[in-house]
This record gives C-alpha cells, sequence and structure tokens, in this order.
C-alpha cells in the first residue's frame, strides 16, 4: 500500500512556504534594507510603556517627559553643570524676595504659529498647577500672578523660597498654549494627546505604540540635526535591548535601560553606554522608628554598619553603582562631602555586635538577638538580592530578618499608610532641588507626604528647621551649609540609610554623532536634541 | 436554523454579563486604584487623593460603581480611560486589529502545520515517526511562550539578521501597497511563529488522538474489508471525521491566543490589545481592563457559535441534531 503522499505534500508545503520566507527576507535586507532601521532622517527612540499623554505639567511620568519635553517648555531650564538658566525667559530678576519678573523671549510662537505671549505664562500659572501632584507646591508657593506686557511677567509668592526657580525647570513645570486650553476641561482636552508647544519638535502622529514628532523648522533656538523622531514601546527589557542592538531603535531612556540589559549591552561594539553621569538617584534604607528597638539610634548604626555596601555595590551592581556616602548623592551642588558614611559607620560586624550588646540586646540561646521584617517591592532593580546580603550580613551579628516581596500597590499600603515595616529599600531620587527631594523624605510634615514620603516615624523639629531655612534662602552658597547641617543630623540620629547612589545608564547607537551634549548629566529626560546627529558619512 | 442562532446568541448574554461581573469583582480586589498607581513618586496629600478620587467617580461603593458600569455597558458605553483620557471601545478597537491579524496568523499556521502532521502521526506505518512527532509536540507545547519570543529574535534577528526583532511595520516605511504588505508579513513572522508554536504542538496531539478513534471505529473496518484503497478511506472517512474535535479546539484556543498574545505583543512591540492590556493592569485602569475583557468575551463566544455552525457543515449528525 502507498503512504499517504498528500498529508507529507502539505507538510512539505508548509516548510517550504516558510523556508521561502525566510530567504526571501534574507535578500530583502541584503538589497533594500527592507526589515531593517528606519531612514537615516529618522531618530528611534524605545521606551518600556506608552505614554497615557504628553502634557509633562500634568504628569510626571517618565515617558510623559521623554516625549513630551521634545515639544513643551519652560520659562527656565536646568543647565549641564545644574545651574537655573533661561528658556522661554530670557532673564529675570527679584523686585524684593517675594516678587520676581521674568522677561520673556521675544518672537517665539506655538506649533501651530500663533505668538506666545505673557497670558500663556499667567494662564499655566493660575490654571495649570495643582492637577500633577508634583506642581501642588508650586501652587502652594505662588500668591498671583500677572502680565506686566506682552513679555514680561510678574510673580508673587506667598514667602520667599530659594526654590522656586528651581521648581519651574521642565521637569515639572511647562507652559500651556491659553488659545488652546482657555474654557477647555484641561485634563480632557484633546491637545494633551498631539500637544501644541514650543519645543525643537512639533507632534505629527500617535498610532498605537508609536508616536512620530518632526523637527519645528521655526524653533527658536538650535535646531534638531534630524528630521523626525519616533518614540515606539518595546515592553520587555530584553526584546527592547536585542532591538538596540539590531539598531532596529537607537536609543533607550536610562530610566528604560535594567541592570540586566546593562550586562547584556556591555559587550557590545554597537552600543554606547553612558554609565559616568552624576547620580541623583539613591537606594534608601529607612528604618521603622515606631518598632521600639529601631527607635534607639545606636541601634540603627549599629545595623547600619553590620551591612557590607561594598559587597551590594561590588557583586549586586556589578560595581557600576557605588556606595552611598551621605544622604545626597556625591558631587550634589548642596552636599560638600563633609558627610561620608564610610567614615562614621565603616562596616564592621563585630563593632556592630558590641553596640548592640551595649544598647541591651544580647544573643539569647538560640543566637538570636531579635529579628526583624524587610520589605521591598517587586519592580525594584536589585531589591531581592540587596535584601538576601542584608539577610545575610544580620544574621552574623545575630539578627533574624524576615524579607517579604511586594507589589507595588501593596507596597505603598505597608510602607507609606500602615507603617507595616521595620525596614525598607526605595529608589527615590533627589528631585529637582533637595527642597523636593530630600525634605520629604526627613519631614515631621506626615500629611503632606503621604506616598513616598517619610514612613520612619521620626521626627526632629530642629531639622525640619534647617530644612525650612535652606528652602528659603536664595543662593547655593547660602544653601549649601544648611544642606550640610541637615545632613550631619540626618547621619548622625539615621532614621534613614543609604545603601548605593543609583547611576542611571542610557544606551545608544554608538555610531551616533553628537552623543555627549545630547544627555543632560542630571535629568534623564531633559535631552539636547541640537547635538544628537546621525552617522557621519 | 434561525430560530436555532437565535437561541444560541441568546446564551450569549449571561455569559458576558457573568464574565463583566467576575472581573468587575477580580480588578475591584486588586489594592490601589488609578490614583495611587499615577501618583508617582512624589509627595501627595491624602486630601488631594480623596479629590482626585472624587473627580474620576471611583469614591463610590463597589455596589454603585457596579451597576453604573452594568447600565454603561448596556448601552455599549465601556467607560472612560482615565489614564489614556480616551472613550474605552474606540481605544479597544483601535488596538483589536493588529490583535487579530496576529491571533489570526497564528491560528493558520497551526492548523496548516498542526493537521497535517497529527493526521501523519497517526496513519503512519513507523512507529517511530510517531513518536518522534509525538514528544517534538510534547515538548513544542511546554516551551514558554515568552522564552521562544525571546530565542526567536535572538536567532532570526540577532544572529541570522533575517527579520526585523520589533513593532508591526518599519518605521517611515513608504512603498506601494504590495510592498507595505510585505514589510508587514516580515514584522509577523516572528510573533505569530511564537503565538502558533503551543497551538500547534496542541493542534497536532489532537488531531492524532481524532484520527486514531476514528481508525478504529465500525465504518473505516466496513471500509477496510470492502477492499477501498487505503488512501481513500483516509482521505473521505477519516480525515472528515476527525476534523470535529479539531474545530472545537480551534474556537476555544481563540480565547487562550488572545490572552497568550499578551506576552508575545509585549515582546515584539506589536500594537495591539495585549500591550493595552498589560499597560492597564500595571495603571489599574479600571475601565480598560474591563473594555477588554468584555471585547475578548464577546468575540469568543462569536467564535463559539461560528464553531457550532461549522460543526453542523462538517457533521451532518449534529446538523439533524441542532438545525431544524
Amino acid at each position: 500500500m502507498r503512504k499517504y503522499g498528500r498529508f507529507k505534500a502539505l507538510i512539505a508545503c508548509a516548510v517550504t512556504a516558510l523556508v521561502a520566507v525566510g530567504c526571501g527576507s534574507m535578500n530583502e535586507s541584503n538589497s533594500s534594507g527592507g526589515g531593517a532601521a528606519a531612514a537615516d532622517d529618522t531618530f528611534v527612540v524605545g521606551m518600556s510603556a506608552d505614554p497615557p499623554h504628553l502634557i509633562r505639567l500634568f504628569l510626571g511620568d517618565v515617558q510623559v517627559g521623554l516625549v513630551g519635553l521634545a515639544m513643551e517648555e519652560s520659562l527656565v531650564t536646568v543647565s549641564r553643570d545644574k545651574k537655573i538658566e533661561p528658556q522661554l525667559a530670557t532673564s529675570w530678576e527679584m523686585k524684593n524676595p517675594t516678587t520676581y519678573v521674568f522677561h520673556l523671549r521675544e518672537g517665539v510662537t506655538w506649533h501651530d504659529g500663533k505668538p506666545f505671549t505673557a497670558d500663556d505664562v499667567v494662564y499655566t500659572f493660575e490654571n495649570g498647577l495643582g492637577i500633577n501632584s508634583g506642581t501642588a507646591s508650586l501652587k502652594d508657593m505662588i500668591k498671583s500672578s500677572k502680565a506686566v506686557d506682552e513679555s514680561t511677567v510678574e510673580v508673587s509668592l506667598k514667602s520667599p523660597s530659594g526654590a522656586f526657580l528651581a521648581m519651574l525647570n521642565p521637569m515639572s513645570f511647562t507652559i500651556l498654549p491659553k488659545h488652546i486650553y482657555d474654557g477647555t476641561d484641561l485634563e480632557e482636552n484633546p491637545a494633551n494627546r498631539a500637544p501644541v508647544g514650543t519645543g525643537p519638535f512639533k507632534f505629527e502622529s500617535w498610532e498605537s505604540n508609536r508616536i512620530t514628532l518632526v523637527r519645528n523648522d521655526n524653533y527658536w533656538g538650535d535646531k534638531p540635526k534630524y528630521a523626525k523622531v519616533v518614540f515606539t514601546v518595546l515592553g520587555d527589557p530584553t526584546a527592547r535591548a536585542l532591538a538596540l542592538k539590531k539598531g532596529d531603535i537607537d536609543y533607550i531612556n536610562s530610566y528604560d535601560v535594567t541592570f540586566e540589559a546593562i550586562k547584556q549591552l556591555d559587550e557590545d561594539p554597537n552600543v554606547k553606554l553612558d554609565i559616568g553621569r552624576a547620580s541623583i538617584s539613591m537606594k534608601m534604607f529607612p528604618f521603622n522608628t515606631r518598632n521600639e528597638i529601631l527607635a534607639k539610634p545606636e541601634v540603627r548604626h549599629a545595623l547600619f554598619q553590620a551591612i557590607n555596601r561594598d559587597f551590594i555595590s561590588k557583586s549586586v551592581f556589578g560595581g557600576y553603582f557605588p556606595p552611598g556616602h551621605a544622604p545626597l548623592p556625591d558631587g550634589h551642588w548642596a552636599n560638600s562631602g563633609e558627610v561620608d558614611f564610610d567614615k562614621l559607620y565603616p562596616y564592621d560586624p563585630k563593632a556592630a555586635e558590641a553596640a548592640l550588646d551595649a544598647a541591651g540586646y544580647p544573643k539569647q540561646a538560640n543566637g538570636i538577638r531579635f529579628s526583624l521584617t524587610h520589605r521591598y517591592e517587586a519592580s525594584e532593580p536589585g531589591g531581592e538580592k540587596v535584601a538576601e546580603v542584608i539577610a545575610d550580613n544580620w544574621k552574623a551579628i545575630g539578627v533574624e530578618t524576615k524579607v517579604v516581596q511586594d507589589d507595588a500597590e501593596v507596597f505603598r499600603q505597608e510602607v507609606f499608610s500602615k507603617h507595616n515595616f521595620d525596614t525598607y529599600t526605595i529608589n527615590i531620587a533627589s528631585g529637582a532641588d533637595p527642597a523636593i527631594g530630600l525634605y520629604r523624605r526627613y519631614t515631621c510634615d506626615n500629611d503632606q507626604n503621604a506616598v513616598f514620603g517619610n514612613a520612619t516615624g521620626y521626627c526632629n523639629k530642629s531639622l525640619d528647621e534647617l530644612f525650612l531655612k535652606a528652602n528659603s534662602a536664595n543662593e547655593q552658597a547660602e544653601r549649601t551649609p544648611l544642606y550640610t547641617e541637615a545632613q550631619k543630623v540626618i547621619a548622625e540620629d539615621l532614621p534613614t540609610s543609604i545603601l548605593v547612589q543609583v547611576k542611571y545608564t542610557e544606551a545608544i547607537r554608538a555610531n551616533l554623532t553628537g552623543i555627549e551634549g545630547f544627555f543632560h548629566p542630571g535629568e534623564v529626560v531633559l535631552l539636547d536634541w541640537s547635538k544628537i546627529g546621525p552617522p557621519a558619512a | 436554523m434561525l430560530s436555532w442562532l437565535v437561541r444560541r446568541l441568546a446564551y450569549v448574554i449571561p455569559l458576558i454579563w457573568g464574565v463583566v461581573t467576575l472581573t468587575f469583582i477580580l480588578v475591584s480586589l486588586a489594592p490601589g486604584d488609578i490614583v495611587t498607581a499615577t501618583i508617582g513618586d512624589y509627595p501627595a496629600s491624602e486630601e488631594y487623593l480623596a479629590q482626585r478620587r472624587a473627580e474620576l467617580g471611583i469614591d463610590e461603593p463597589f455596589p454603585i460603581q457596579y451597576l453604573k458600569y452594568l447600565a454603561r455597558v448596556v448601552q455599549g458605553d465601556l467607560g472612560f480611560s482615565f489614564a489614556n483620557r480616551q472613550s474605552v471601545l474606540p481605544l479597544v478597537i483601535d488596538h483589536l486589529g493588529a490583535t487579530l491579524i496576529l491571533v489570526v496568523a497564528a491560528t493558520l499556521l497551526a492548523v496548516l502545520i498542526g493537521f497535517p502532521v497529527g493526521m501523519w502521526a497517526a496513519t503512519t506505518r513507523f512507529r517511530t515517526i510517531d513518536t518522534t512527532i509525538n514528544v517534538l509536540s510534547l515538548i513544542a507545547f511546554s516551551i514558554p511562550t515568552f522564552w521562544l519570543a525571546l530565542m526567536g529574535v535572538l536567532v532570526f534577528a540577532i544572529n541570522l539578521g533575517l527579520l526585523p526583532t520589533q513593532g508591526i511595520n518599519t518605521i517611515g516605511y513608504s512603498g506601494d501597497t504590495f510592498g507595505q504588505a510585505w514589510d508587514m508579513f516580515q514584522h509577523l513572522l516572528l510573533p505569530a511563529a511564537a503565538l502558533a508554536v503551543p497551538e500547534t504542538a496542541l493542534m497536532i496531539r489532537m488531531t492524532r488522538a481524532s484520527a486514531n478513534g476514528v481508525l478504529n471505529s465500525g465504518f473505516v473496518l466496513t471500509a477496510v474489508s470492502k477492499g477501498l484503497p487505503r488512501r481513500q478511506i483516509i482521505r473521505r472517512h477519516v480525515t472528515r471525521n476527525s476534523l470535529l474535535p479539531v474545530v472545537t479546539v480551534l474556537g476555544y484556543t481563540f480565547g487562550t491566543m488572545v490572552g497568550g498574545s499578551v506576552l508575545v505583543e509585549k515582546v515584539f512591540g506589536w500594537p495591539g490589545m495585549g500591550s493595552l492590556l498589560y499597560d492597564s493592569v500595571q495603571r489599574r485602569d479600571t475601565s480598560v481592563v474591563l473594555g477588554i475583557v468584555v471585547v475578548v468575551a464577546v468575540i469568543t463566544l462569536l467564535v463559539n457559535v461560528i464553531t457550532d455552525i461549522v460543526y453542523g457543515l462538517v457533521d451532518p449528525k449534529v446538523r439533524e441534531a441542532t438545525i431544524r
């Protein structure tokens, strides 16, 4: 009897079809570049998620910032050396400690051709603040604003504040076009998904997971070298890294470069990793002072001293993230470097054991002094391994650690609402100004800081006073000594310690030109679009 | 026929209600809401959070929210996505097309490869071929789609450089209609294949089991004793009868494939419902999650109704019993 050639023929057909397609695409990519990267005048950015909309003023989301800030601008911005410099305001002066006068750049037009004027600025101050919780404090700070003439705006504050100008940087504040938003429901305005800005790029289209912007040829500043920039979503970190390896995308912003991706891309000559930038984020390690054991500062000192931060830096983070030395990152303008955890609390398990003995917590018969609960959020990079090291280090000094991993929402509730923890880790950015980033982590004023604030139960009125003094001083030179004092108090009381300084890592195709100037050393979504360009011919 | 169809469709309504209710409860049980999820790491007071909740209408008690939602769904309004600032229905439909392309392509691959291979395994005279197919399909069924997708990218896109790594088409590609279709086809191949592998394996095993059953049935024995050539028996009697369970499985796998596409879409940056669903769960954007579930439920149930109709066409016995 014959075999059933028919089915075999079918299978053969299917296999041939698959192979043919494979070969076909190979020929294609060899000849015309089909299936390969986009055209030379297009810059492609791979992102981890779709932004909900594109207005930075309304949401402090990374993707919103990445796409939105290519189109939207503020009065001022932060320069590469972290100084406030002009953007839509060319200059400003203080009439008195609570009154700022801004002189606006003239001849600037919105992307739809309408002129940019003082009315837009006043409109934004009056209507646009408070939608994003990040601008709520700015809203509280401002008493009134008015347009003196077409290109002059006067802003009165309720009290003097050295942080005011820093809070106007585009990371948290951008100007809305009054003619688009006036009289509408700001949050439902269709322009939120098709912004009209003044920046170097204009919105072109948003098709499902791909956002296309085109160069603004009327831009007031240096124009971008690329004619188009496309933001596309690749949710999986490994797939994102692979797409960069292949050249299907040109750039992954550091927020979206996971630690695993760094390892994956490190060896690739076609990809440039930019790791050496100043850190603005710290892996913080707070203690719950409501626990009567942890209420004693000497116990907190001892527990911190028992953790091998150097080992965490080297083994968990491959040496990319240096150990934390102070409440503020190394090289931060407000960090004088006088506080150094390495000198104050060097890794020394023996000293830690002695301190715990002295504090009245000797080892019991089973070799354990007491046990603590440590929490971390599941998506925190390195959170799990750091927890392992902590538990291991503490076990060596007779402290038992129960490690709990939480989903993001559970974590927020357990830590920030219910205070159901003894220690936890979290990556926190110091923010545009220590008045925002540092203050919230240590202040007694917890009602203002329900989420991601000070969950430790620690309260020191004199520290709060120091912060407020530093906040209201106007010059960095005046403020730094005050923050140094504050850092000393924190280091002494240690309600929160710092394990490592999280360095952001940009990943970009190595053959592009102008990479250096493209990145901002402090603010990771502030990109200089006039610098980056296609590979040199 | 018509009254049967109406009765069959009437069953769909309580089913959809059940799916909506269950999903609504499950989504409400998840900790956190859109306000805490979108607030980011900025300080925010409880008053601010409460005010936002009131604005979004998510501060009402659960039964009220549920009834309001049901009332809206009945009117064909799936609600408003607070995260996307857009109505849910157009948002979901916008993403539906890409997912359908992916799922239909994967289904085609699964049927075109799975059915013939399954038949081959069932009818071959060589035990080794049967065993090999059996073992291979068991392995294929057990490989996690996610891993397979990444391996596909690594091998075919990075190492061999044959196919693109991500997206539904080349960014900025401008060609004629044929060029664009070819471009999309290249982008479709890896994700569709990754999605199809476990389904193909399932198809092979179903077909093989079903054909084995048919081969042992009385009418095949009769045909053999009549002296019909084996080739003709297989073609006329076995193939057609083996199709029945396969059609059933097809209708059933459609739903699981839409589910499976979440991961595949994530790996390949495929702009479908899977990506939307994932992001919406992350953002606790309840109305989108519910909207997608409703749309997928409706489609799956419709596919099942179609399956029943096809079933009738394939099997006269079923046609006799149901369609009068």
